[in-house]
């Protein structure tokens, strides 16, 4: 398959914006990676806009604006993993030879407060009490503490780790550092988890131009290369996760995050070992160090030792989450994938500013939703 | 509230279709229903016609055990979101287990009549069915949860 590079990249910071559309957000991030690439929106030749909670043919009304040209503007929606399809199928366009310039870009401005739960779940769940999100996390949380020792302590790690990391990106909704008694004494949104370890839903952008690898220096100097970018939706009975209503106690399949990661591995001939950086799936912290064990980056049951030795540490040997990851960046949730990538584009450039990983050459994004939807996008420079 | 005033004209009616052995009469006597795959041997809640794991059409229906061991659980400590037809005023926080069954499958579920203080991962369970709320009808909605065995 033709190698593909990114030229250019573009985000609006992640937050609460009150009247400001999301077809501003979208267009702010959009121009800016325009900018970056040096080129004009006219030389675009196909757009997909990932986004889960804006209104249909929402790719139109964020980029028609920019001038009538004709091309297909496509929507494209997979849950949290929505921006790693609109990545995957404007590489794809691009290695199909159907065009040189393609656009993804991920928009969000979601509904305050909780969503409405007819979305994911049916409506005797609904009726039933069995419709708050965090308490699916809960429970997978309180079974890897009992199966292996996992703490409250590790959990409040992650989110120590990952709120001090945000300080330095201007990027993330949260730019406060919280010490452990803060983070552990904050109200618990269900055991073990607390108000400080979760994250938020909130608006954003963030937009990246593709083109092929052969043709990246006619637009940058500094060409940021998709080794892959796998999207899969869980196995069966691999994932527990809303809405799910059961799942097997004879079966044991690969999480989808094992899948998409050994899937990416092969494709881009490197191991978790080998990453510079990993920008990940903090939805709440115990998700982290779930996502960590499915990773490879530990064994299964010992993320929480791998918290406890630095190991993701901003200084340490794979700093996860430097951008301050979900936690404190919040999650506009068809964004959230692209704002990943642009985060570890700026790492491969040398252009991450105080939070830079020093000498960074390759760096993972990996996004998880509803429905077991996850993304997996490896970059090196 | 509903107090022990005399039983409205309603009938019974099952919170989700397939889900409940008929009739409803007895609730005591009323059991989960589930399907098993012929070619795989996984289970299902309720009526399914094809196998989610294997892709079989070759299914037969099964009655579940009554009873389960909490698998993992979390406390429900606000109201949940949506429309919620349990108590609300005041709302009783409650737990919210996935109970596995000894036909082979996990069932998120209410875990009721048990102090969330009181809830171990392991404690033996058992299924309990019953009247839940009263729709605009007037009927009786019949659901489910378990509860201490
Ligand atoms: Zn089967």
């Amino acid at each position: 398959m033709k190698k593909i590079a990114i030229v250019g990249v573009g985000i609006h910071p992640f937050g609460r914006f009150g009247e400001k559309s999301y077809q501003q957000i979208g267009q702010e991030a959009v121009r800016m990676a325009l900018k970056d690439a040096n080129v004009a929106w006219k030389d675009i030749q196909v757009a997909y806009l990932s986004s889960q909670y804006l209104p249909s043919t929402a790719a139109s009304r964020v980029l028609k604006p920019l001038g009538e040209t004709g091309i297909s503007l496509v929507d494209v929606e997979a849950a949290c993993a929505s921006g790693g399809v609109s990545v995957n199928i404007a590489m794809l366009a691009v290695q199909a030879e159907a065009c040189d310039l393609a656009l993804a870009v991920g928009v969000e401005k979601m509904p305050r407060g909780f969503m409405d739960p007819m979305m994911n779940f049916e409506k005797w769940q609904v009726q039933m009490g069995l419709s708050t999100n965090p308490s699916y996390w809960a429970m997978s949380a309180r079974r890897h503490m009992h199966d292996y020792g996992t703490t409250e302590m590790h959990l409040a790690k992650v989110a120590y780790k990952n709120h001090k990391n945000s300080v330095d990106n201007p990027n993330s909704m949260y730019r406060k550092a919280f010490s452990i008694e803060e983070i552990l004494a904050s109200p618990i949104v269900c055991y073990p988890i607390h108000l400080l370890e979760i994250c938020a839903p909130n608006e954003g952008a963030a937009a990246i131009i593709l083109c092929p690898a052969e043709k990246a220096h006619k637009y940058t100097n500094k060409p940021i290369y998709i080794e892959a970018c796998v999207h899969v939706v869980a196995a069966y009975s691999s994932d527990f996760r809303v809405p799910i209503e059961s799942m097997s106690a004879r079966i044991e399949n690969p999480s989808p995050v094992t899948l998409a990661s050994q899937k990416a591995y092969e494709k881009a001939g490197v191991g978790p070992m080998d990453m510079d950086l990993i920008e990940l799936q903090d939805t709440d912290a115990f998700c982290e160090l779930q996502i960590y064990e499915n990773l490879g980056l530990c064994k299964k049951g010992e993320s929480g030792k791998l918290i406890d030795d630095g190991t993701t540490d901003r200084n340490g040997r794979i700093p996860v989450n430097v951008s301050g990851g979900l936690i404190s960046k919040g999650e506009p949730v068809g964004a959230s994938h692209l704002g990943q990538i642009a985060e570890i584009v700026y790492h491969l450039r040398g252009q991450a500013g105080a939070r830079q990983v020093a000498n960074a050459k390759i760096g993972m994004a990996q996004v998880l939703g509803a429905r077991g939807n996850c993304a997996v996008t490896i970059l090196k420079r | 509230m509903t107090t022990s005033q005399p039983a409205a004209k309603g009938k019974r009616v099952a919170i989700r279709q397939d889900l409940f052995t008929t009739p409803l009469d007895d609730l005591n006597a009323v059991h989960l229903k589930g399907t098993k795959c012929n070619d795989c041997g996984e289970v299902f809640m309720g009526h399914v016609i094809s196998c989610a794991h294997c892709g079989s059409e070759s299914m037969k229906g099964i009655v579940f055990n009554d009873q389960g061991t909490l698998y993992t659980y979390s406390v429900i400590q606000y109201v949940p979101p949506g429309d919620y037809k349990g108590p609300k005023d005041p709302f009783i926080p409650f737990v919210e287990g996935l109970v596995e069954l000894p036909d082979g499958i996990r069932i998120v579920a209410p875990v009721l009549d048990c102090d969330p203080k009181n809830a171990r991962i392991n404690m033996p369970l058992k299924l309990k069915v019953y009247d839940f709320f009263k729709d605009e009808e007037g009927n009786d909605v019949v659901a489910f949860c378990y509860v201490p065995a």
